[in-house]
C-alpha cells in the first residue's frame, strides 16, 4: 500500500521575474515501511519534493496523497494538523528548539498532540535510550555535539509514530563516522518499527544504505534503483 | 562614494530592518518636535498676548517712573517724543498713554481696574484691544470707557451703562468722574478681561489731573527679534532727554520669569522625553547591529579591515538616522501644523491658565527652527553612539568569531533548571516564553529597558508634579484659605460687605463642635485701594482676630519686619512686595479706600505696623491685614458681623465632606450661608493640578507612543532573529495561534521585567529627590508668581495617580507584541527554516 502518492506534481518558483521549475510533473509512490532516498545534484528538486510531501509547501499542479489523505488544496490549518499527526521531520541543521532540553524537544510533538505529561515523558525517555542518548536527556541543544543533536532530531521525528519521516540531508553537517552511525540508527528504527523514511542526500553513504534510490535531475525523476 | 553606495545597498536589501529603525527614529523625532512646539507655543502666546493686547514691545517713560510708579514722574506733551520715537529705524508705530488705577463702581458693585488713557487713532497701531471688541464699539472721545468682558460681568454693565471711577489723582487728591461704557472686549485672558480698561487720552488726563502730560509712550517694533537693538537705538536717540527706554522683558519681569519657569519645567520634561526617545533609538540600532555579526565576519574574511566595518556601520547609521529624522520632521511638523492652526483646547482650565500671564484657553504650538536643529543633532549623535560600540566590538573579533556570532549568541543561553512538566499547553508555552526571555539576557534587557525607561521617566515626572502641587496646596491653605470657609451665599464671587454673617460667635461655637474642626477664626474681607501720595493699588483688606487666626493660618510666621496684627489696635500689616511697589516702609501711613455696606466710599489712613513675606508675589501684593474691629468700622459692619468664618481641620482631605454636611445643615441654610472646602476656595490651585494632569496625559501619550514603538521594534527584531526556530516549530505542527501565544507571553514577561526595573529606578530617583529636593532657586523669581510655591520642590509619589498609567504602559508593552506575534504566525515554514 502506498503511504505517499505523488502524481504529476509541478512547482515553479519565481525569482526576479525569472521562473524556475523546481519540480516538473514528478510522480512518485512510496510504500509503507520503505527506506527511500532522493538523490541528485543541487537544484534537482530533492528538498522541494520533500517539502511537498511534508505539506510544508503547495504544488502549482498535480496531486499528493499522504497516508490516504489528499493534501493538495488543504488550508494552512489543516496542513499544520497533517504535519502534526502524520509527518516527522529531520532537518540538515538539526533545528532543535533552543530553549528546550533534549527530552523536552522530543516531548514537544507529543505535547502538541495533547499527550499527558507522564506518558509523554516516559515515551521520550524510551526513545532517547533507543537512539543512544541515555543520560543526556536534560541537556540543552547547545550542550550536545552535532551528532547528538541530530539523534535528538531523529527521536523527535519518530516519537509520535508518524506515517512518514522526511529527512532533508540529515548527514550533511556530520562527520562520516557520526553520519554512518545515525543512518544505521534510522535503518534499525525502520526495520524494528516499520517507520517509512524518505531522505534527500548527495551522500553516497546514505545511498548505500537505502533500499530504494530515486534519482532526480532538473525537477524530474531521472531513474529509480531498488537494492536488495 | 563606493562605501556610501554599499551603505545604501545594505539598507535597501534589509528593508524590514531599515523600516523598523526608521520608524523608531521618526516617531521619537516627531514626538519631540510636537512637545517642544507645544511648550514654545505657550511661551510665545504669553509674550505675544501681553505685548499685543496691552503693553507693546517697548515703552519710553520719564526716568524713574518704572521703579516708583508715581504719576508725577511724567513725560510732557510738548517734548514731542511720540513723533521722535516714531522716526527711529526699526520702530513701526508709537502711541502716548496715561496709565493708573481706579476703583470702578456701579450701584453696589465695585472693582479695581487698571486704566489706560489711550489715543484711539494711534493705539491700534501698537496694540490690538480694539480688534477684540465683542459688544459695542471702540473709543472715540469724551468720558467713554472700554472694559473687559469679565469686568463688565462683575460690575454688571453693558454698553450704554455708566460707571463711576474713583482715583487718586497725580496731585494726591481723590478724583472721580462718570464714564459711559461704550464697548466690551474679550481677549480670553482673565488678567486683561477682568482688570484692564481703556478710555480716551484726554479723559484720562482730566480724571488724573494730568493735562499736558503722559505717563508713557508705547511702541511696536518692526522685527520682534531685534527688540534689544531698537531699544538701544531709541535710548541713544533720546540720550539727552531724562527718559528711560524699556523693552517688554524689562517692563514685565514677571512674564520673563514665568517664561523662564515654564522653560525650566519644559527642559526637565524635554530632557526626560529625550532620554526615552534616545533609549528607543539605542535599542533598535543596538539590536540591528548585533544581529549582523555573521555578515561582518564574512566581510572580514574577504579582507575588509575592521576599521572599514565600523565606518560602514556608522555611515549606514548616519543615513538611517538622517532619513528617520526627516521622516520624523514630516510627522512632527504635520501634527504640530494641525494644532498650530486649530489649537489645543485648554479652556476648561482657564483659571489655571490665568496663572500664566497672557494665556488664553487655546494653545497654539509654535515651531522654532533651532529646536529642530537641536533634535536632529541629538538624535543622530545618539544613533551613532548606539551603533559605534557594537560595530567596534564586531570589528575587534576575528572573522571566524564574528561569523559564529549566532552560535555565540546561542551559547549565551542560560542553563535553565526547571522543566516543562505541565499538562496545560498554555502553561507550557508560558514556560517556553520565559525561557526565551532568559536565553538571551542582552536582548531581553534591551527590550525591557524601553518599558523601564518609559515608566521611570513617567514616575519621576508625575512625582515632580505631585510634589509641586502638594507644596502649593499645603502652603496656600496654611497662609490664607484654611481648609473650610463659611460665608454668605455669593460672597465667594462678590466681596460685598453687604454679604455678611450676622452673629459669628454662636455660629463659630457650633462649627467648632464638629469633631473634624480643630480651630475657627472670623474674618472681615473688603475690596480696597491702598494709596500713598503718588500711587494707589488695588488690594484685599482682611480683618482678623489675631489670636483665633493664629490657630487657623500661619501668616504670623512670615513676618519680616514690625509686628503681626494686634487685637484692638489700629494699623495694617502688608506684604513686602506691596511695600516695594508703593515705596512704603514700616511706620508709613497709607490711605485705604473701601466701598462700605450700602455702597458709600470710606477712607482711612493706617500706619504700617508690620511687613510679611510668604515668597509668593501674588499673595504679598494682594493681601493687607488689619484688626477685625478696624475692618468692621471701615466697611460699615456692625459688632458681631463678619464676612467669613475660617476653619482648620485635623485632616485636609475631609474638607469637601465637611463642607457638604454643613451645606445641608440648618445651621447654615437657615441664614443663607454656605460652606466651601479649600478646593472651591483655591480654584487656581485645583485647576493647575487638573491642567497639569492634562499636560501630563499629553506628555505621557508621547512617551507611550515612543515606548510602544520601541518595544514593538525590539520584539520584531527578536522574532526576526529566531525565524528559523519559529519555522521549525511551525513545521512540527505548532499552530499559528500557539506561536502567537508564545510571543505574547514573552512580551508579557519582558514587560514585567521592564516594569520592575522602571519602578525600582524611578522609585529610587523619586525617593532620593524627595529627600534632597529639586533646587529651582535659579528661577525663584518665576515661582513667586505661583501661589504657595517656594524654590525647592520635593517630588512625592502618590500611588493613586500612577497606578493606572503604569498599568496602561504595561498593557501597551504587551499589546504591541501582537504585530510581531501575528507576523510569526504567518511565516512560511520553508522560507523561515531556509533563510532565517
Amino acid at each position: 500500500m502506498s503511504i505517499v502518492n505523488v502524481e504529476k506534481v509541478s512547482r515553479i518558483y519565481r525569482q526576479d521575474s525569472i521562473a524556475v521549475k523546481a519540480l516538473d510533473e514528478v510522480s512518485v509512490a512510496i510504500e509503507a515501511g520503505e527506506f527511500t532516498t532522493l538523490v541528485g545534484p543541487s537544484g534537482s528538486g530533492k528538498t522541494t519534493l520533500l517539502n511537498q510531501i511534508g505539506a510544508l509547501d503547495e504544488p502549482d499542479s498535480g496531486r499528493i496523497q499522504v497516508a490516504g489523505e489528499e493534501i493538495t488544496g488543504l488550508s494552512r490549518k489543516k496542513r499544520t494538523l497533517l504535519r502534526l499527526w502524520k509527518v516527522g521531520f529531520v532537518f540538515q541543521e538539526y533545528n532543535l528548539i533552543g530553549v528546550l532540553s533534549a527530552q523536552e524537544n522530543v516531548e514537544y510533538v507529543l505535547m502538541l498532540r495533547g499527550v499527558p505529561f507522564r506518558e509523554r515523558r516516559a515515551e521520550a525517555r524510551r526513545i532517547l535510550v533507543e537512539v543512544g542518548l541515555q543520560g543526556l536527556e536534560r541537556r540543552l541543544p547547545h550542550e550536545l555535539s552535532g551528532g547528538q543533536q541530530q539523534r535528538v532530531a531523529v527521536a523527535r521525528a519518530i516519537v509520535s509514530k508518524p506515517a512518514i519521516v522526511l529527512a532533508d540531508e540529515p548527514t550533511a553537517n556530520l562527520d562520516s563516522t557520526t553520519g554512518a552511525a545515525l543512518l544505521d540508527l534510522m535503518r534499525k528504527l525502520n526495520a524494528e518499527h516499520g517507520i517509512t523514511f524518505v531522505f534527500s542526500t548527495h551522500d553516497p553513504m546514505v545511498m548505500e544504505r537505502a533500499r530504494r534510490v530515486i534519482h532526480l535531475r532538473d525537477g524530474r525523476v531521472e531513474r529509480e534503483e531498488i537494492r536488495s | 562614494m563606493a562605501w556610501l553606495r554599499l551603505a545604501f545597498g545594505n539598507l535597501r536589501v534589509n528593508r524590514r530592518r531599515t523600516a523598523i529603525t526608521l520608524l523608531s527614529v521618526a516617531v521619537g523625532v516627531g514626538g519631540l518636535v510636537f512637545l517642544w512646539a507645544f511648550i514654545d507655543g505657550i511661551n510665545a502666546q504669553m509674550i505675544n498676548n501681553m505685548t499685543g493686547y496691552v503693553t507693546g514691545d517697548l515703552k519710553v517713560h520719564q526716568r524713574g517712573f518704572h521703579d516708583d510708579r508715581e504719576m508725577n514722574i511724567a513725560l510732557a506733551e510738548r517734548w514731542n517724543l511720540t513723533e521722535e520715537v516714531s522716526a527711529v529705524a526699526g520702530v513701526a508705530a508709537t502711541t502716548p498713554r496715561v496709565t493708573g488705577h481706579a476703583l470702578a463702581s456701579r450701584e453696589d458693585q465695585s472693582r479695581a481696574l487698571q486704566v489706560m488713557g489711550v489715543d484711539s487713532a494711534t493705539e491700534s497701531r501698537v496694540t490690538r484691544l480694539d480688534r477684540s471688541i465683542v459688544r459695542g464699539r471702540y473709543l472715540e472721545r469724551g468720558n467713554e470707557i472700554l472694559v473687559g468682558v469679565d469686568a463688565a460681568g462683575a460690575l454688571d454693565v453693558s454698553p450704554g451703562d455708566e460707571l463711576v471711577l474713583v482715583v487718586q489723582a497725580s496731585d494726591g487728591s481723590i478724583g472721580a468722574d462718570r464714564f459711559e461704557v461704550v464697548g466690551v472686549f474679550e481677549t480670553g485672558i482673565k488678567r486683561i478681561d477682568g482688570f484692564v480698561a481703556q478710555m480716551p487720552l484726554a479723559a484720562a488726563q482730566s480724571l488724573y489731573a494730568f493735562q499736558g502730560r503722559f505717563t508713557e509712550i508705547a511702541a511696536r517694533v518692526q522685527d520682534a527679534d531685534r527688540l534689544d537693538e531698537v531699544v538701544g537705538t531709541v535710548g541713544n536717540q533720546l540720550r539727552d532727554r531724562n527718559v528711560e527706554v524699556l523693552g517688554w522683558p524689562a517692563l514685565m519681569p514677571s512674564l520673563v520669569q514665568m517664561v523662564a519657569f515654564h522653560d525650566a519645567v519644559a527642559y526637565i520634561v524635554i530632557f526626560v522625553v529625550f532620554v526615552v526617545v534616545a533609549a528607543g533609538i539605542v535599542n533598535t540600532i543596538l539590536m540591528s547591529v548585533l544581529e549582523r555579526g555573521r555578515e561582518f565576519g564574512v566581510m572580514m574574511a574577504l579582507g575588509t579591515p575592521s576599521s572599514r566595518i565600523v565606518w560602514l556601520v556608522l555611515l549606514e547609521t548616519t543615513v538611517l538616522a538622517g532619513l528617520g529624522y526627516l521622516l520624523g520632521l514630516v510627522l512632527g511638523l504635520s501634527v504640530t501644523g494641525y494644532f498650530s492652526s486649530n489649537g489645543l483646547d485648554f479652556s476648561a482650565y482657564i483659571k489655571a491658565m490665568d496663572t500664566m500671564p497672557g494665556l488664553s484657553g487655546i494653545v497654539y504650538p509654535t515651531i522654532e527652527a533651532q529646536r529642530l536643529v537641536v533634535i536632529g543633532i541629538v538624535v543622530v549623535s545618539v544613533a551613532l553612539l548606539a551603533a559605534a560600540l557594537p560595530a567596534w566590538n564586531a570589528g575587534r573579533n576575528s572573522p571566524l568569531e564574528a561569523m559564529g556570532a549566532r552560535r555565540t549568541m546561542i551559547n549565551r543561553i542560560r542553563r535553565i533548571h526547571w522543566q516543562v512538566t505541565s499538562d496545560h499547553r498554555l502553561l507550557i508555552f508560558a514556560q517556553m516564553a520565559l525561557r526565551s526571555v532568559f536565553r538571551n539576557p542582552r536582548r531581553s534587557m534591551i527590550t525591557a529597558s524601553a518599558t523601564a525607561f518609559g515608566l521611570a521617566a513617567y514616575l519621576f515626572l508625575y512625582a515632580f508634579a505631585d510634589g509641586f502641587f502638594e507644596q502649593m496646596i499645603q502652603n496656600s491653605t496654611q497662609q490664607l484659605s484654611g481648609h473650610v470657609q463659611v460665608m454668605a451665599k455669593g460672597h465667594d464671587v462678590d466681596l460685598s460687605p453687604d454679604l455678611r454673617i450676622a452673629d459669628n460667635r454662636t455660629l463659630q461655637q457650633r462649627l467648632q463642635e464638629h469633631p473634624e474642626v480643630e480651630a475657627a477664626a472670623p474674618r472681615v474681607l473688603l475690596r480696597a485701594m491702598v494709596a500713598n501720595p503718588g500711587k494707589s493699588l488695588p488690594v484685599e483688606l482682611v480683618g482678623i482676630a489675631p489670636e483665633q487666626e493664629r490657630a487657623v493660618t500661619e501668616l504670623s510666621g512670615y513676618m519680616q519686619q514690625g509686628t503681626y496684627v494686634q487685637s484692638g489696635e489700629t494699623g495694617i500689616v502688608i506684604g513686602q512686595k506691596l511695600a516695594e511697589e508703593l515705596g512704603a516702609r514700616l511706620g508709613d501711613k497709607l490711605v485705604i479706600t473701601v466701598q462700605q455696606a450700602g455702597g458709600d466710599l470710606a477712607s482711612s489712613a493706617q500706619a504700617i505696623r508690620g511687613i510679611y513675606r510668604t515668597g509668593s508675589d501674588l499673595f504679598d501684593t494682594e493681601y493687607v491685614f488689619t484688626d477685625i474691629n478696624a475692618a468692621r468700622r471701615l466697611g460699615g459692619l456692625l459688632k458681631g458681623e463678619v464676612s467669613r468664618i475660617v476653619l482648620r481641620l485635623s485632616d485636609r482631605a475631609k474638607s469637601a465632606g465637611l463642607a457638604r454636611i454643613l451645606n445641608q445643615s440648618p445651621l447654615l441654610t437657615n441664614d443663607g450661608l454656605v460652606a466651601q472646602g479649600w478646593e472651591s476656595l483655591l480654584p487656581v490651585v485645583v485647576q493647575m493640578v487638573e491642567m497639569s494632569q492634562v499636560d501630563f496625559y499629553l506628555i505621557l501619550s508621547v512617551v507611550f507612543v515612543v515606548v510602544a514603538i520601541g518595544v514593538m521594534n525590539t520584539m520584531v527584531m527578536s522574532v526576526m532573529e529566531r525565524t528559523p526556530e519559529l519555522g521549525v516549530m511551525l513545521a512540527l505542527g505548532t499552530r499559528g495561534s500557539q506561536l502567537q501565544l508564545t510571543i505574547l507571553f514573552e512580551a508579557f514577561f519582558l514587560a514585567i521585567l521592564g516594569m520592575l526595573v522602571g519602578t525600582v529606578v524611578g522609585g529610587l530617583l523619586v525617593v532620593w529627590l524627595g529627600t534632597t529636593g529639586i533646587d529651582l532657586s535659579s528661577i525663584s523669581g518665576a515661582l513667586e508668581a505661583i501661589p504657595g510655591i517656594t524654590d525647592r520642590i520635593y517630588p512625592v509619589l502618590i500611588f493613586d495617580h500612577v497606578w493606572l498609567p503604569s498599568l496602561l504602559l504595561f498593557l501597551c508593552s504587551v499589546l504591541v507584541a501582537l504585530y510581531p506575534a501575528w507576523r510569526a504566525s504567518r511565516l512560511d515554514p520553508v522560507e523561515a527554516i531556509r533563510h532565517g
